[in-house]
């Protein structure tokens, strides 16, 4: 039976508001290091520094550098020697993504957290499979925001669990992003974007935290959105964890022509991304 | 989530998997590339099941 939930929206909007204001700011070494990132004179040395003044935070970068993501054929052993071989932008990306799952750890009666990063993290190792061999830069950011791409549901969890899962799991019907402006007065791609301007996350986080059940053009970010939906159908139909959502994204033929995708290049990328996803997502989620 | 009783034995497991994954694709309109998406994804799990190599996510 439907809620009748009009009397709360004004109130969940000003909730929402001071939840968004409520957020912590990122820690100071990922602000020093968007600061370092945005000097067009960057110099690695000093962000290698920022960084290994986190110890802990070293040692996550140093274990995900040495997974079997990014399949490098030597151990890394410093973070400058990361920095050299996967990119300033890659790691700054790894940073802000550990920094995000740690900050987010409340599930609800029906989504256990857990389940929710690996549904996340499913997405992004399949999405990076999907553009590896097109792009490299592609594929780094495919597997970001994929497992940022949901980041806005989570603050929905922090502003009623109940009806969180009353209006994702318990109804039975689709939670379109129309019925979550109903309940919660935004969709979560509308939360996503809030959050990834609160953060200052990149560019081309931004469009697919905000896009990413739209259509995809013919650019960058139309590439990068059409990974990532179908990485998330295909995420949700081996029952990797839980999105926070029973139900599944629309598929989009185009989107599947963009990746240029047939049976031989899916299971290859299946098959790719299975043995990452077993081996790899304790580097991601504290479990 | 997928909830695959490890005591069902391979063929339990499969036919475990595969309505999960019926229902999954049944709430999307059914296009082509959905089909050869849930032929592929069955013959890997399959295989993976069969090997006791699929494990609980």
């Amino acid at each position: 039976m439907e809620k009748d939930l009009a009397p709360f929206l004004t109130d969940r909007t000003v909730t929402l508001n001071h939840l968004l204001n409520d957020l912590p700011s990122l820690p100071g070494i990922v602000r020093n290091l968007q600061t370092l990132i945005n000097d067009r004179d960057v110099n690695f040395a000093a962000v290698a520094r920022n960084i290994e003044s986190d110890q802990a935070l070293t040692a996550k970068i140093l274990r995900l550098a040495n997974s079997p993501f990014y399949g490098l054929a030597r151990k890394i052993s410093s973070v400058g020697e990361g920095l050299a071989v996967l990119g300033l932008d890659a790691v700054h990306q790894l940073i802000l993504t550990t920094t995000i799952v740690d900050t987010f750890k409340e599930g609800t009666g029906r989504l256990k957290i857990e389940d929710f990063w690996t549904h996340s993290f499913a997405v992004g190792t399949i999405a990076r499979h999907l553009m590896a061999g097109k792009n490299e830069e592609y594929a780094n950011e495919a597997f970001v925001g994929g497992i940022l791409h949901d980041i806005g549901r989570l603050l929905f969890i922090r502003l009623d669990r109940n009806i969180f899962d009353w209006l994702y799991f318990e109804r039975n019907a689709v939670a379109s992003p129309v019925e979550e402006v109903i309940h919660f007065g935004i969709s979560h791609q509308q939360v996503g974007q809030l959050i990834a301007e609160k953060w200052n996350f990149p560019e081309v986080l931004k469009n697919i935290v905000s896009g990413h059940h739209g259509g995809a053009d013919d650019d960058k970010d139309g590439f990068l959105i059409a990974a990532i939906n179908i990485a998330d159908i295909i995420s949700h139909a081996m029952g990797f964890g839980s999105s926070g959502n029973l139900y599944i994204s629309e598929f989009h033929p185009e989107m599947w022509s963009r990746l240029n995708l047939n049976a031989e290049k899916c299971e290859i990328i299946i098959r790719r991304s299975l043995e990452d996803i077993f081996e790899g997502r304790e580097n991601i989620i504290n479990r | 989530m997928t909830e695959i009783d490890k005591n069902a034995g391979v063929a339990g497991q499969i036919e475990q998997f595969d309505r999960h994954l019926d229902k999954v694709l049944s709430m999307i309109v059914h296009h082509d590339e959905i089909s050869l998406l849930a032929g592929v994804i069955k013959k890997v799990v399959h295989e993976k099941i069969g090997a006791g190599q699929w494990k609980k996510t």
